[in-house]
């Protein structure tokens, strides 16, 4: 269970302070998939980082005593002097993953990435692709309750897209996923929960289909 | 398991070390024989200056190597810190993205760095200076060691401010760049300051680090007079407000030096 009490973030701009949101008040329940849409700009992402622990809230707070992901696919933290072995090697040390354990998932990421040799040259070298798969192995390697997904899902060729499908809905049947993305039909097949984002409130739908309609609507009624 | 807020800091610190190790020295050697030449250039430029101007002792049974490099391996400590901990949280921006690893993590990893670092140079010459027959050991050890803290103090109260002040003025970075070397000349690391006139010496003496370094030979050197005026309590009482203000300073920013510039 995630719950936000009173969040309320806002940024400093050269015209003044800008709210994202104020208030906002929900409770996402344990190992369902949640759907963040909006519009662009409506702050879908900022609640995505807040929720990673990425960012913190002017007031109020993230309430949880889940184990939350860092953004999927997260390819930002890479040395690019170093290898992918060492760069693994330093998310294993961060998130307290030793010995036996290391070795293991290190392992698992090698197998994952499927880029031979190259998982032992400095990672500079790497076509992006490349990249993307150690990062998105890396993020299959450890144990969540929720993964943070912020609209890139296909990465790849198609085999690799195939397979990464595959592993990441095996991770899905014990954990939940809270994604960000246009893609209404990425939205329908993983999440059970709609939040719509506008205006800086939050509503939070039980029906996807029905959350979808209200967004839908939104944007008919912006529409010229 | 879930680990306890110093376990994860723990960890992440040691992580950000081994990282920083690798990317800095990694399979080359040429990286740690920088690190280990940049002193050593300094010292032996100044050394055959030394010997040029026939001066090979500066005082009673002060050999100019060890006379250097006594007040220069403290004060390298201190600008390395300093500089350091200003870049820190550019260089590991990627890394803040798993929320485990704070800014202020990145800081204390370098910090450490240094530290571990340019203590094993200051061995490194003190057995070179055993085998030349030159002083190698501290007169006062615990005194030379609550110098050196002051000058850790100086270092991280310094690059905590600089952290921030970057952030919000980049144009900054420069300019503290070029203080730097004039620092280092009137901190009277490369040049004893008793050679100055009496009302330059005055004026030097508002530097606090000049009393910082002349305080680390005092502690070395059994035979060493310090100049007139030179105390401790200037120069930690500005450190400590130096450092307090820096702890401040980077705590109601902590977020914000975060934000992309």
């Amino acid at each position: 269970m995630i719950e936000l009490r009173n969040l309320t973030k806002s940024y400093p701009t050269p015209h003044g302070r800008k709210y994202v949101f104020k208030d906002l008040n929900f409770t996402l329940p344990s190992g369902s998939g949640v759907g963040l849409i909006g519009r662009n700009g409506a702050g879908k992402s900022t609640l995505l980082n807040l929720l990673a622990g990425l960012d913190s809230p002017d007031r109020g707070e993230v309430v949880t005593n889940e184990r939350i992901s860092w953004p999927v696919g997260l390819g930002s933290g890479f040395q690019g002097s170093l290898s992918a072995r060492d760069n693994v090697r330093f998310v294993c040390r961060v998130f307290g993953a030793t010995g036996a354990e290391k070795r293991e998932k290190i392992e698992y990421v090698e197998r994952f990435a499927e880029i031979g040799n190259y998982f032992d040259l400095p990672m500079r070298t790497y076509s992006p692709g490349m990249r993307s798969r150690v990062a998105f192995g890396m993020s299959m390697a450890f144990d969540f309750d929720y993964y943070l997904i912020d609209e890139v899902m296909a990465v790849g060729d198609p085999i690799f897209r195939k397979k990464a499908g595959a592993v990441f809905r095996e991770k899905l049947a014990g954990a939940g996923v809270i994604l960000v993305s246009h893609n209404h039909k990425d939205i329908k097949d993983l999440c059970s929960t709609v939040v719509f984002i506008h205006n800086g409130h939050a509503s939070v739908y039980d029906d996807v289909d029905e959350g979808l309609a209200a967004f839908q609507e939104l944007l008919k009624a912006t529409q010229p | 398991m879930k680990r306890s807020s110093w376990q994860i800091q723990k960890a992440v610190v040691f992580a950000l070390i081994l990282r920083e190790l690798k990317t800095r020295f990694g399979n080359r050697l040429v990286g740690l024989f920088w690190v280990l030449f940049e002193p050593m250039a300094n010292i032996a430029t100044m050394l055959v200056l030394r010997v040029i101007v026939r001066q090979r002792t500066v005082g009673v049974m002060i050999d100019t190597a060890v006379y250097l490099v006594v007040a220069a391996i403290p004060f390298f400590i201190f600008r390395n810190i300093w500089f350091r901990m200003m870049s820190a949280v550019d260089a590991n921006a990627g890394l803040f993205g798993y929320r485990q690893v704070k800014p202020a993590d990145a800081m204390a990893a370098r910090t450490i760095m240094e530290v571990v670092m340019y203590t094993m140079i200051f061995v490194a010459f003190m057995l070179i200076f055993a085998w030349l027959d030159y002083r190698w050991l501290a007169d006062k050890p615990l005194e030379y060691l609550g110098v050196v803290s002051v000058f850790i103090i100086w270092g991280i109260g310094a690059g905590l401010m600089s952290a921030v002040a970057v952030k919000k003025f980049p144009a900054i970075n420069t300019f503290l760049q070029l203080t730097s070397f004039p620092l280092y000349i009137t901190s009277g690391v490369l040049i004893p300051i008793t050679t100055f006139p009496p009302l330059v010496i005055q004026i030097l003496l508002w530097n606090p680090l000049l009393h910082l370094v002349e305080l680390a030979r005092w502690a070395f050197f059994p035979t060493y007079h310090p100049l007139m005026g030179v105390n401790l309590e200037y120069p930690l009482v500005v450190g400590l407000t130096l450092l307090f203000l820096g702890v401040s300073l980077f705590f109601v920013n902590r977020q914000r030096v975060l934000l992309r510039s």
